[in-house]
């Protein structure tokens, strides 16, 4: 009987051990951001106007202690110049005279080594 | 443990303008910290794109605009970089050089324009428009100190397959007092055109210039050949510098057996001293024959009795 109990408890210490080891791990494993949208306003733009732009992201780090962790947005333009405040979700973008089709692109980073980009194309009319 | 960072050391691409429908190929070079096997995703908001892990085939859309392809790269482990590249799409260019119409020498700095946009032309006298190219036609200008302003068109047939378009032309510098100056400018096809000029009696004799007899400056028939061309585009230009009453003849012979007028998109301008005013003469559609017949100038006024057609036959007084 007690040698039958002394084994039941090893095997519970050990698989203690491996849940540790998982939760462990799974609460340092960091989740990349999402871009779940990238909108600019108005689009098609008149060439000459002034478009907004917003970016719309996500840190799915749910169920780990990574949660929660603030983001920063960058922004770059195929063409012209793009202006955002503080690096957050916002910027905005003038029109240039030449009509077209005009890439924006957001790029969105977590605290840990997480990135994701998203890209809208403004049609300049 | 930490997860160490992943970085895109670079992100190129085989060309920064393309046109469309053209590929273009894109590689993105990517490490990480702590040797992780990494995972390449690519995109485009348009133009298809299809990727072999840090390769990727881009597709140029129709539109043509400023595009931003990105790559990112990822750990698979919480860890990843990304990037952007700027790649400008055209529909199509129209493209050219302009030369100095009396030696056929390329002219740096001059403003070309076409519609309402306006370029320069580099140490090499080429221009590039980058357009949507679409049948009809297209009126040109351009302006360099020194030289007559130039007022000329050219036409993009409808059946144009190419994303390319080539016009070339010649500028004239201002004619000096008493000089009359025609100048043909055409495009690829054919090879050889030659201008051929008639006089009136100059001192007592009839003169005719052309290629084979290029007159002089100093002395009857005082009318030259400035520039021969014999492989497309001209210039091909004949300077009268010092008129003689009567009845001056200026035509064009297709030298060339392959090719015709019609298809050559000829085009002549004629400056007359001191102001530049003269005509210009665009190649008529109609007729069969390798002479084109241009026109007559009184060489006492100065006026151009514009003719324009093509026919079988020398023109003769």
């Amino acid at each position: 009987m007690n040698r039958y109990k002394y084994r039941t408890r090893s095997i519970d210490l050990i698989l203690l051990t491996i849940f540790l080891i998982l939760t462990f791990t799974s609460c340092l494993h960091n989740y990349e951001p999402v871009i779940s949208s990238i909108i600019a306003n108005p689009n098609p733009a008149p060439s000459g106007s002034i478009v907004t732009l917003t970016c719309k992201a996500s840190d799915d780090d749910e169920s780990s202690m990574m949660k929660n962790e603030s983001l920063e947005y960058s922004w770059s333009c195929a063409y012209g110049e793009i202006v955002s405040e503080n690096n957050d979700d916002n910027a905005i973008w003038i029109a240039p005279d030449e009509l077209g089709e005009y890439s924006i692109s957001c790029t969105v980073t977590d605290q840990f080594n997480g990135m994701d980009i998203s890209t809208v194309d403004v049609t300049v009319e | 443990m930490k997860n160490g960072p992943v970085e895109i050391i670079s992100l190129a691409a085989s060309d920064s303008i393309a046109r469309s429908g053209d590929l273009v190929v894109l590689v993105c070079e990517a490490q990480d910290s702590d040797k992780d096997k990494l995972s390449y995703e690519w995109q485009s908001s348009s133009g298809d794109i299809s990727a072999d892990r840090d390769t990727a085939l881009w597709t140029a859309p129709n539109k043509s605009g400023y595009y931003h392809v990105t790559c990112k790269a990822a750990d698979g482990v919480g860890a990843s970089d990304v990037a952007s590249v700027s790649i400008r799409v055209v529909g199509g260019i129209i493209s050219g050089t302009v030369t100095n119409a009396v030696n056929g020498t390329v002219l740096e700095g001059v403003s070309v324009s076409i519609g309402e946009s306006s370029v320069m032309t580099n140490d090499s006298g080429e221009y590039n428009f980058y357009l949507a190219l679409q049948g009809g036609m297209y009126q040109v200008a351009a302006l360099i100190d020194s030289f007559c302003p130039y007022d000329g068109s050219f036409e993009i047939p409808e059946d144009h397959s190419s994303s390319l378009f080539t016009f070339n032309f010649s500028l004239s510098p201002f004619p000096e007092p008493g000089e009359i100056r025609m100048v043909l400018n055409w495009g690829s096809s054919p090879n050889d055109l030659d201008s051929h000029l008639k006089t009136p009696e100059i001192e007592g004799q009839t003169h005719h210039i052309s290629y084979s007899s290029r007159g002089s400056a100093d002395f009857a028939p005082f009318a030259t050949l400035d520039v021969d061309d014999t492989d497309g585009y001209g210039p091909e230009t004949i300077t009268i510098k010092q008129s003689f009453s009567g009845t001056y003849i200026y035509y064009i012979y297709q030298y060339s057996s392959s090719g015709s007028f019609q298809e050559s998109g000829g085009s002549i301008q004629i400056y007359n001293s001191p102001t530049c005013d003269g005509e210009t003469i665009q190649v008529p559609v109609d007729g069969s024959g390798r002479y084109w017949y241009v026109c007559d100038i009184d060489g006492e006024s100065g006026d151009i009795t514009v003719i324009n057609q093509i026919q079988n036959s020398e023109p003769t007084n």
